[in-house]
This record gives C-alpha cells, sequence and structure tokens, in this order.
C-alpha cells in the first residue's frame, strides 16, 4: 500500500470526466479528486477509493437525469416550433406528407410485385444449381423448332458423359390432352395439369411430400401422386394413399403420395404425376417405353438437371453440344439437320424464357417489364425523397431569421441540426405511418392490380419487410440530414442583415432536381402511350380469323359417355342447334384458337427419307370450321362431308406447307403426306392465324376430320343472348345428362394470353400517374418559392409598366425551359428501353415521334397548370404591397 | 417568470456562496452546505443545483487556478450575481411577511 501517493480509480475517475455537459468542464473531477487525497490522509486509502467509486457513480446517474431533463425541455420546443411551422404552412405539409406517403406506398407495392415475379422457382433448395435444356432444330441451316420440351435422348448423354450432372428429370404432357379420372364410379375428373415424370422429379425439385416416400413413389408402372386439393376433390377425407383412380376408364393408376399444393411462384404447376413406367399405358408407343428414353426426335419431354455447385453452365453446354454432334453427325448429314441443346436457369425460366411450349405460356413473366417496374420503383422513391428536399429547403428563408437569431444567442450548429432534423424527421415519420396505412389498405387490390395473390407470398416475410424498413430508416435519415445542414449553415450576420436571399447554388441544385423529376415524367408518360399504342394493337389487330360471338363449350369427354351414344348424341346435338334461328353455325374440333393444341405426329412428303419426318400440331376440324371462323384458303378447297376421300385428306397451314418444303400453295394440292404410316393428300392450304397470340408468331399447324371433338363452338347472333344461352342449356342437359356445361367465349378467352400486358399496362399506368403527381407537388412548392422570392422584382416590374400577362408569362417561362432540358434528356432513354420492351412481341407496333412531342407536350401542360396557381397570384398582386415588403 | 423567490434549497446554495465570498468553489460550497444543514450530498447533486442557478442566472462562474491536489483540473468560483441577490432579497422578505404574523409558540 501506496499510503503516500493514493490515486483514485481511474475507470471512475473517466467517468467524472464525461461528465462535461455542466457548465464547466472537469471541475466536479478535481473537486472530488481533491476531497479524494483528504480522506485518504484521514480514514486510509481503501476508504477514499470507495468513497470516490460512490461519488463518482452516484453523480453519473444523477448527471443522466439533470441532462435528459434538459434535453426534454429542448425538445419540447423544438417540438413548438416544429408544429407552429407545420401549421403556417398547411399546404406545403399537406402537400410534403402526402407527396412523401404516396411514393413510399407505391414504391413498397412495386417492390412487393417485383419480388414476386423474381421468386419464382427459388423456393427449390438447389434451384441455383438446375438448368432446363432448351431444344433448337435446324433443318437446311433455317432455326425451325425452338422450344421448351426437348428430346428425350438427351438426359442420358447428360448423365453417362458428363460427371458435373448429378441428376435429370423428365417430365411429359404428350397425349394427355384428354386426361381424365374416376374413382368409384360417381367422381370423375378432367385433368389439364398432369404430367408423367421420370421418379427423379419429385427429388430434384421440391414438392414436398405429405404422404408417401418421394424416393420410390414414382418408381413402377401405373402410380400417381396428387397434390393435397386434387386429393380432396376425389376422396374427401379418406386417406387417399393406395386408392385407385381409373385413366380414361381404362388403367387403374395407384395414388403413392400426396403432394403439397403448387406454390403460386413455380413456372410448373400441376394437379396429378404419373410415373415414367406409365408412359407404354398412356401414350401411343412401343410398351418396352423404350422411345421414350432414347428417341432424338421425339421433342415433348420438358427436361431439367442439376449440376454440381460450382460448374459453368455455358462450358457445359459446349461440350455437350460437341458430344451430340459426335453421337448424331451421320444422321445429321444424311437429312441435313442439325440439333443443339441449351442451358437455361431454372430461376431465369418465369421472366426470361419465351420459348414455345412453355409449360404454362399464359403465365409467362415478362423479364423486361419487371426491369421497367424496378426502375419506376426507385424513381418514384427518388422523387418522393427529392420532392421532399426541395420542399424543405425552399422554405429555409422563411427560417433563415430564426436561425440568426438563435445563434446570436448561443444555439451552436449542431443543437440547430439536431433541432431541424427532429423537424423534418417528424414530417417523415408521420409520412412513413401513412405510407404503411395506404399499403395496408390497398392491399385488397393488389391481387387484381398485379394478378398476383402477393400477399400470401411477402407479407408476413419478415427479412423482407427488415430491408424494407433498414432502406426506410437509412434514406429518411439522409433526406432529413440534407436540410438540416443547408438550414444550419446559415451565418448569423449576414442573415439579420438582411443580405441573405438565396444561395445560387441552392437554387441550381433544387432546379436540377425538378428537372430530374420531369424528365422522369416525360419518359414515363411516353412509355405510358406506348404500352396503351402497343396494347391496343395487340386486341385490334386483324389475327386471320373471326373469333367474335363464338361461345364455345368443352364437348363431353368420350369417357363420360359410351362412345356410339356419345358420337350420335353430340350429332342430334348439333343438328338441333343448329336450326336454332339466332345460331349462325356450328363446329367442332379439337381445338380452338387460344387453346393449346396437345395433338401432333410426324409428317413428311411421300418422297422424303422417312427420318425427314417433322414433328408438327395436328387438329381434328369438321366442314364447318373454315367457313365459321372465316378463315382464308389460299388454295384448294375445304373438307367435305360428302366426299369420303376426305378422310384420308389434310388441309395444311402456310408454315406448314413451308416446313414440309412445297414450294407454293398451288403445288402442295393433291400430293400425298405420309403420317402414322399411312398416306394422306393435300386437298387445301390455309392462311396462317395466330392460333395463340399476337406474342408469337403463327406456327405449322395440320388439319383433317376427325372423330375427337374437344372443343364444340358456337356462333351466335348477338341479340337475345340470354334466350339463345337458356336454348343451348336445355338442349345439352336432355343430349348430355349429368354433365355439366360449361362454355366460354373465345375473343375473351383468347385475349386472356395478354393477362400479362394488361396487368403491365395496369401498373405501369398506375405509377405513372403516381409519379407525375409527386413530380407535380414538387414544382408547386417551387413555383411558389420562386413567386415568393421575386416579388419585390415583380413590384418593380407593374410599377414599371408590365402588364400581368407578361408576369405570368415571365415566372412560367423558366418552367417550361425546364421541361424542354427534362425532355432532350428522357427521350432517348425512353426510346431505347420500350423499344427492348416491344421486341418481346412478334408483332408490335413503331415507336412514332409524335408520341414524344404529345409527351412533352402534356407535361408542359400539366406543369403550367401547376406553376399557373402561384404565379398568377403572384402576377395579379398589387405592386405597392409587393414593394412595402420589407 | 414571477418566481423571482427561489426554493430552500436554492437559497441554501445562494446564502452558502454568499458565505464564501471568494472562496465559494465545489468542495467549499458542498462542506458549507452539509454544515449548514446537517446532510451529506454527493457531488453529483451540488453540480446538479449548480447549473441548474447558473443556467437561472442567479451565478456567474469564474475559473480559478489549478492545483496538483486536483488531478490537473482547475477550480471554478461562484459568485452571486446581482440577479441573485435580488431574488435573495425578495426570497427573505417574503419569508419574513409570512413568519411575522405567526407567534412564536403557535405549533407547539
Amino acid at each position: 500500500m501506496t499510503d503516500k501517493n493514493p490515486k483514485p480509480p481511474r475507470l471512475a475517475k473517466w467517468l467524472l470526466s464525461r461528465m462535461t455537459k455542466y457548465q464547466e468542464d472537469y471541475s466536479i473531477a478535481g473537486d472530488v479528486e481533491e476531497v479524494f487525497y483528504v480522506t485518504a490522509k484521514e480514514d486510509g486509502v481503501f476508504k477514499a477509493r470507495l468513497w470516490y467509486w460512490y461519488q463518482s457513480l452516484v453523480s453519473f446517474f444523477l448527471y443522466f437525469l439533470y441532462i435528459s431533463k434538459w434535453r426534454l425541455i429542448m425538445l419540447r420546443s423544438y417540438m413548438k416550433i416544429a408544429f407552429r411551422t407545420y401549421f403556417r404552412n398547411k399546404v406545403l405539409t399537406v402537400v410534403n406528407l402526402v407527396g412523401l406517403a404516396v411514393g413510399m406506398a407505391a414504391f413498397v407495392i412495386i417492390v412487393l410485385y417485383v419480388s414476386y415475379e423474381t421468386s419464382f422457382d427459388r423456393f427449390h433448395p438447389n434451384s441455383k444449381n438446375i438448368y432446363r435444356v432448351q431444344y433448337k432444330y435446324y433443318r437446311s441451316g433455317d432455326l425451325i423448332i425452338n422450344q421448351a420440351p426437348t428430346v428425350p435422348a438427351i438426359a442420358h448423354v447428360l448423365q453417362d458423359n458428363f460427371s458435373e450432372v448429378t441428376a435429370y428429370a423428365r417430365a411429359t404432357r404428350e397425349f394427355l390432352e384428354y386426361a381424365a379420372f374416376s374413382y368409384e364410379d360417381d367422381i370423375s375428373f378432367r385433368e389439364s395439369r398432369i404430367y408423367v415424370v421420370s421418379p427423379s422429379f419429385l427429388t430434384m425439385f421440391h414438392f414436398p411430400l405429405l404422404k408417401g416416400d418421394p424416393e420410390s413413389a414414382l418408381s413402377g408402372p401405373l402410380r400417381a401422386v396428387v397434390t393435397e386439393s386434387t386429393a380432396r376433390r376425389y376422396f374427401g377425407n379418406d386417406d387417399p394413399l393406395g386408392k385407385v383412380i381409373t385413366y380414361n376408364n381404362k388403367h387403374g393408376f395407384e395414388i403413392t403420395g400426396v403432394c403439397q399444393d403448387v406454390p403460386a411462384n413455380s413456372h410448373f404447376k400441376f394437379d396429378v404425376l404419373l410415373s415414367y413406367q406409365s408412359l407404354p399405358y398412356t401414350a401411343r408407343i412401343d410398351p418396352s417405353g423404350e422411345e421414350a428414353e432414347t428417341d432424338w426426335n421425339w421433342h415433348g419431354f420438358y427436361t431439367y438437371i442439376a449440376l454440381l455447385p460450382g460448374t459453368d453452365p455455358l462450358t457445359l453446354q459446349e461440350k455437350l453440344n460437341l458430344r451430340v454432334a459426335e453421337i448424331r453427325s451421320e444422321e445429321w448429314k444424311k437429312n441435313s439437320t442439325r440439333q443443339e441443346f441449351l442451358l437455361q436457369p431454372l430461376e431465369a425460366i418465369h421472366l426470361y424464357s419465351d420459348l414455345t411450349e412453355e409449360v404454362i405460356p399464359d403465365e409467362q413473366g415478362n423479364g423486361e417489364a419487371v426491369e421497367v417496374l424496378k426502375i419506376i420503383a426507385a424513381f418514384i422513391l427518388i422523387l418522393a425523397w427529392v420532392n421532399y428536399i426541395n420542399i424543405s429547403t425552399s422554405r429555409a428563408l422563411e427560417r433563415a431569421k430564426e436561425v440568426g437569431v438563435r445563434k446570436l444567442s448561443g444555439a451552436i450548429r449542431k443543437e440547430l441540426m439536431r433541432q431541424f432534423f427532429l423537424e423534418y424527421m417528424g414530417i417523415i415519420l408521420v409520412a412513413l405511418f401513412l405510407s404503411f396505412l395506404i399499403v395496408i389498405s390497398v392491399k385488397p387490390y393488389l391481387l387484381w392490380l398485379t394478378g398476383a395473390n402477393l400477399s400470401l407470398v411477402w407479407f408476413f416475410k419478415a427479412d423482407f419487410w427488415m430491408r424494407l424498413t433498414v432502406l426506410f430508416v437509412i434514406g429518411t435519415g439522409l433526406v432529413g440530414i440534407y436540410p438540416a445542414v443547408i438550414m444550419s449553415a446559415f451565418k448569423p450576420a449576414a442573415v439579420l442583415k438582411g443580405k441573405l436571399t438565396r444561395s445560387i447554388s441552392g437554387v441550381r441544385m433544387r432546379r436540377f432536381l425538378v428537372a430530374l423529376q420531369l424528365a422522369v415524367s416525360v419518359a414515363l408518360i411516353a412509355g405510358t402511350f406506348i404500352v396503351f399504342q402497343q396494347m391496343s394493337f395487340l386486341l385490334n389487330k386483324d389475327l386471320g380469323i373471326d373469333m367474335e360471338q363464338t361461345l364455345v363449350a368443352h364437348a363431353p369427354g368420350m369417357n363420360e359417355a359410351p362412345p356410339p351414344v356419345w358420337s350420335s348424341n353430340l350429332d342430334a346435338f348439333r343438328q338441333d342447334i343448329g336450326e336454332y334461328p339466332l345460331v349462325r353455325n356450328v363446329t367442332t374440333a379439337t381445338s380452338v384458337p387460344g387453346q393449346d393444341i396437345f395433338w401432333g405426329h410426324y409428317f413428311r412428303k411421300m418422297e422424303d427419307d422417312p427420318r425427314l419426318a417433322m414433328s408438327m400440331k395436328m387438329v381434328g376440324i369438321d366442314d364447318n370450321f373454315i367457313p365459321s371462323f372465316g378463315i382464308r384458303l389460299l388454295a384448294g378447297r375445304n373438307f367435305s362431308e360428302e366426299i369420303t376421300a376426305d378422310r384420308q385428306a389434310l388441309i395444311l397451314n402456310e408454315s406448314a406447307l413451308k416446313e414440309l418444303g412445297f414450294a407454293s400453295p398451288e403445288k402442295a394440292l393433291d400430293r400425298k403426306v405420309i403420317m402414322r404410316r399411312r398416306e394422306w393428300t393435300v386437298i387445301g392450304v390455309m392462311e396462317d392465324y395466330n392460333h395463340h397470340s399476337l406474342k408469337a408468331r403463327p406456327f405449322p399447324i395440320v388439319y383433317l376430320q376427325s372423330g375427337d371433338r374437344g372443343f364444340l363452338a358456337v356462333k351466335l347472333e348477338m341479340k337475345n343472348l340470354e334466350q339463345t344461352l337458356e336454348f343451348l342449356k336445355e338442349k345439352w342437359k336432355h343430349f348430355f345428362p349429368g354433365i355439366p356445361f360449361d362454355y366460354f367465349f373465345l375473343d375473351e378467352s383468347f385475349n386472356r394470353h395478354y393477362r400479362n400486358e394488361q396487368i403491365f399496362r395496369r401498373v405501369f399506368t398506375l405509377f405513372t400517374g403516381i409519379t407525375v403527381l409527386i413530380a407535380c407537388m414538387g414544382l408547386f412548392a417551387l413555383a411558389s418559392l420562386n413567386a415568393v422570392q421575386r416579388t419585390k422584382e415583380i413590384g418593380i416590374r407593374k410599377a414599371m409598366g408590365a402588364s400581368a400577362s407578361a408576369i405570368y408569362s415571365l415566372l412560367s417561362k423558366e418552367f417550361l425551359r425546364l421541361v424542354l432540358y427534362a425532355s432532350v434528356f428522357a427521350i432517348p432513354v425512353t426510346y431505347f428501353q420500350m423499344n427492348k420492351w416491344l421486341a418481346n412481341f412478334a408483332y408490335r407496333i413503331r415507336i412514332e415521334w409524335w408520341l414524344f412531342v404529345a409527351s412533352w407536350a402534356l407535361v408542359s401542360f400539366i406543369v403550367l397548370l401547376t406553376v399557373s396557381l402561384q404565379t398568377l397570384r403572384a402576377a395579379g398582386a398589387n405592386p405597392v404591397t409587393a414593394l412595402r415588403h420589407e | 417568470m414571477d418566481s423571482l423567490t427561489l426554493t430552500l434549497t436554492e437559497q441554501v446554495y445562494l446564502i452558502a456562496i454568499w458565505h464564501l465570498k471568494d472562496e465559494a468553489y465545489g468542495v467549499k460550497i458542498r462542506d458549507k452546505v452539509i454544515a449548514m444543514t446537517g446532510k451529506t450530498m454527493v457531488f453529483g447533486t451540488l453540480y446538479n443545483n449548480l447549473d441548474t442557478l447558473v443556467k437561472k442566472g442567479y451565478v456567474s462562474t469564474k475559473k480559478g487556478g489549478t492545483a496538483t491536489n486536483r488531478g490537473g483540473n482547475t477550480k471554478v468560483f461562484y459568485n452571486l450575481t446581482g440577479e441573485g441577490k435580488t431574488a435573495l432579497q425578495k426570497s427573505r422578505k417574503l419569508q419574513e411577511s409570512i413568519w411575522d404574523s405567526v407567534p412564536d409558540n403557535a405549533f407547539i
């Protein structure tokens, strides 16, 4: 113990030295130390140290309370001033609040939508390493096929030659177009989302089985896995495992697994999966199933492969095509064909794949649209914030005197910054709160707006909201700090002498920000014009087919009535309704425009090598089909019921004509084509019409007369529709008792192909509106500031004889010039981006120059309107009041 | 601000500072206040109260020299301001006028 030289405890001393907020620094530490030495001398060092600790800890606690008390008092005063400011400028406050709240809400909604669109297929744990094999087929150098399903043989080539391929899975819907299952006589359903899949499908993808073993559920023939809700349809609450459902009245399938319903954000959706070894039972192939493993031409198999993590898909793709060339070169040379296989990342399929025969073509997303929306979202948020900064700093002059007085009475800059920051954060926090209210209250409309049930996927994801909150906290923090820095920087002397009118750089900055907003507005308005034009172009374009006033009913399946009865009943039904005065035409076909064509086979000219046979889509029609839909024949004639030879005849469409290699429509007539080892005569050539939608080019279709009838299309007179429908239902009930009459109108169902585009149009328009609104608010604030700042100038000008209209044009000109600069900047960007979007369409409009002039004019008009409110008041004011200003 | 009158605590502190004259710095003020009231206190309380008096303008501060026994920290001396003196006078008058009407043995 060194009694002579006692030292106060260091940590306690440091604690005391932190209490610097008292009027004089450190004197408390000195005082305590002084007493400490006295105590040490009298009572011993230990007691002194104990005493020192006690002093410092208790003092620190008291100090903390004391400081907080003063902080609270200051806070109360800041808040009082903030509220006064808010209420003094009611309009600006409301504009500010609404702009921020709407902007942030819009941002959240777009982010929700974009997250949903980009979340597709990411729920598979291994999704990053899964690829789909895309199929390309060239003949004489021309790309003839470019589609999602590929040939079965490629899976083995991948598996056997490349160690980086860990697994493959195949899925096909070939021959499943009329799949219907029945269970215990009275329960039967048509299934359209049904696939034959390899056993590995359930292990490669994450479609968890609620019942059954994923490893073995789909090995062996005649086994089926159904989804939960499908199981409920057939079996109610009974245990589905081991139950047998009958496929098309022929084969019994045992349920070996029940899988969770497929999430909405999967590009591959199914209700029923059949085991791969069932293929010989459902498809017309050799019982060995050999074709489904080794065929090089049957391109009907969606093939997915899983790669080792870190594999470069492009390198693998290159190696794969080299290997395929080795195997197939002789074959290719013989027929002057070539095949190519590309690897598509699973995660990119929904947004970026645009191939023939996508799994669900209507649900394919549009990556470009999502990119555009992302940009819009960023812009809306930035604009809302920029606006906020603009409006806040535009008030700087009003507050300059307050700042000056506060500084003179001893406020330091830090305190002022804190004051202003709190004031701004107040608004921002209220706006944030409002924006979440908006998002929650518009939640029910999001389904309509985006066509996707976002609430299910995203509303309860914690990390999504966490990230959003972090972004908002950082963003709003910055937005609050900037004006606080600007405002607290005023020099008191200059302000109080009235020297400070406006800082040039501040005005420039604000003008730049407004120009930016205007540029975005011009770009978005031009974009909206283009989206609208393209959509109306698509909806109104001549498709080469007349789809109006056409009612389509699903014809009863063959398994729903015994074939002879079915056939004669259908004929009688057609006969009966055909005679009804308001029915113009009745036709039956295996597919109607807008519906997928599942039926297809190999075709070749008789003289061609059999290996040259091309797989083409087939549609079975009757002699009413062509007149009913108003399809134009380029050569030859329609089918005729009277000519029995027509049962072995075909009608080609233009694309099929080219694909088979006929020189012209006329030259194809009466030529023989081989299909299913039989000869068919070409009797007519049909003009191409767009069977699917204008998003894709027409593709080869072969038409033949067929007993199969999937759809019944009825052309109606549009008057007395109710009555006609009633009649049709009555007749249907008579001929097909117990079978539901489900029908749709052809043009409506066809336009459903544009669902994504319509959603895009809706979203785009709405958010363009919001962006323009926010930009207008910023403009409004700037205009009012401008008018106030130039009060004196205007007064003098008027006193010197300037008319109100001259003043008005003086003040407006500046803003119109801003619009012009903004347009020059915005137009090329819009042109480029919208061209990219339009490139997704097989049929697209050209972007016209006048669109941009129109958008520029529209924005100018809006700007004038906004600015006029303030400017007119300034221009009309009495110069006397203006000059008495100070 | 009608209350130019002081709380009892404020009066004790101000009177302590008046007593000490040129010697009124932290340690001495604390000793004096303890002597006057008979209650001990920590330095935190002392400085909270002193700081409030400074903020209210009753006392002014002046930096003095350092001493080795203070760990290099300066002494800060406190002085009554004019306002402080007026406030003390007012408080005294008020108190005396209150107590004047009460006989000495009123609460016995």
